[in-house]
């Protein structure tokens, strides 16, 4: 051993490494040396999936397809709309559908047959759809000349907002029997959604809730928010809505 | 909970660097979380050990920062270099 730094003799140096003091023969070092070194970054913790998500945009660009994110929480009439939705714009605009839920194709089966390609997604055990499951199924589903494609999330406010899809927009849906605070409540969500659906305005008139204050809570979350009232089930406010994704269809 | 996709997607993107500069072991990650990013701090630390489990992060320490806005990134790591 080398008795002023304490390495192993040997014929070679394996690395550099500068010594204060003469060497007059050759030795290899028998420990390693190991650095702690603390580096500075910037590095997005889901660039994986936002890099998918913009291979998905890409996509749907070059294919000329619209494609809307919808989140909501579960039970709040998103299959319903998309089922109304569906029939009105029969013949008129080419649609597709990609529906996710954590089991069963209960919602796929729902949309089938109103003449639109429809792709059911089963996560299984997680909450929310992720750009990878969306980007492999968009040449099956929204390939043959689709203009609207519509994404049904997983039920779950909190989640889905995290992962972006490569969509043109999010829509949140909130239907009356929710409550009218939720969008201060599920903030990040809302502060996404640039269009935002209540949904069951019928229930409106039987319950303890108020169109006023739900609008504002809205607009504290997000300035100058889109908000469509409207009733799949009694067709009150489908006009507007069915004309306003024409015209995001041309 | 979505925290565990988080966690992993953390642990590829850390092990992506920890390649990047030749490092054998990370030893420390610090992430900064923002309010609106959708993402717990309780729920990360308590997902983060088992999603380290056989990955360059294997008892790593995580540490959050706390911010306003919709941020989800990694501020710094310690790495182990060997020379």
């Amino acid at each position: 051993m080398c008795k002023d730094c304490g390495c192993g003799t040997a014929l070679d140096h394996a690395h550099g490494h500068s010594h204060n003091h003469p060497h007059d023969h050759a030795h290899v070092h028998a420990h390693p040396h190991v650095e702690r070194k603390t580096l500075s970054l910037e590095r997005k913790v889901l660039a994986e999936n936002d890099a998918q998500a913009d291979v998905n945009r890409k996509w749907l660009a070059a294919h000329g397809v619209t494609a809307i994110n919808f989140i909501s929480s579960p039970g709040s009439g998103k299959t319903y709309l998309l089922e109304r939705t569906l029939e009105r714009l029969r013949r008129r605009v080419s649609c597709a559908v990609i529906t996710g839920d954590q089991c069963t194709d209960n919602d796929a089966k729902r949309l089938m047959g109103k003449g639109a390609e429809v792709r059911q997604i089963e996560t299984i055990n997680s909450c929310h759809l992720d750009a990878a499951r969306v980007g492999a199924l968009l040449p099956e589903v929204a390939g043959k000349g689709v203009k609207l494609l519509f994404i049904e999330n997983i039920g779950n406010l909190v989640c889905p907002a995290a992962f972006d899809l490569g969509e043109n927009f999010k829509v949140a849906l909130l239907s009356t029997t929710e409550g009218e605070d939720k969008p201060v409540k599920y903030p990040t969500l809302f502060s996404l959604a640039p269009v935002v659906i209540l949904t069951k305005m019928d229930l409106a008139p039987h319950l303890d809730w108020s169109l006023a204050k739900c609008r504002e809570y809205l607009r504290q979350i997000r300035p100058g928010v889109y908000v469509f009232e409207l009733s799949a089930k009694t067709g009150q406010g489908m006009d507007a809505w069915i004309e306003y994704l024409e015209t995001m269809s041309l | 909970m979505h925290e565990m996709a988080i966690a992993m997607a953390l642990i590829e993107q850390a092990e992506k660097v920890a390649v990047e500069q030749k490092a054998h072991a990370i030893a420390g990650i610090t992430v900064v979380v923002g309010r609106l990013s959708g993402t717990d701090p309780d729920a990360l630390k308590a997902v983060f050990e088992l999603a380290a489990e056989e990955s360059l992060a294997v008892g790593a320490t995580l540490t959050i920062e706390m911010v306003d806005g919709r941020q989800l990134f990694i501020k710094a790591m310690d790495v182990d270099v060997e020379e």
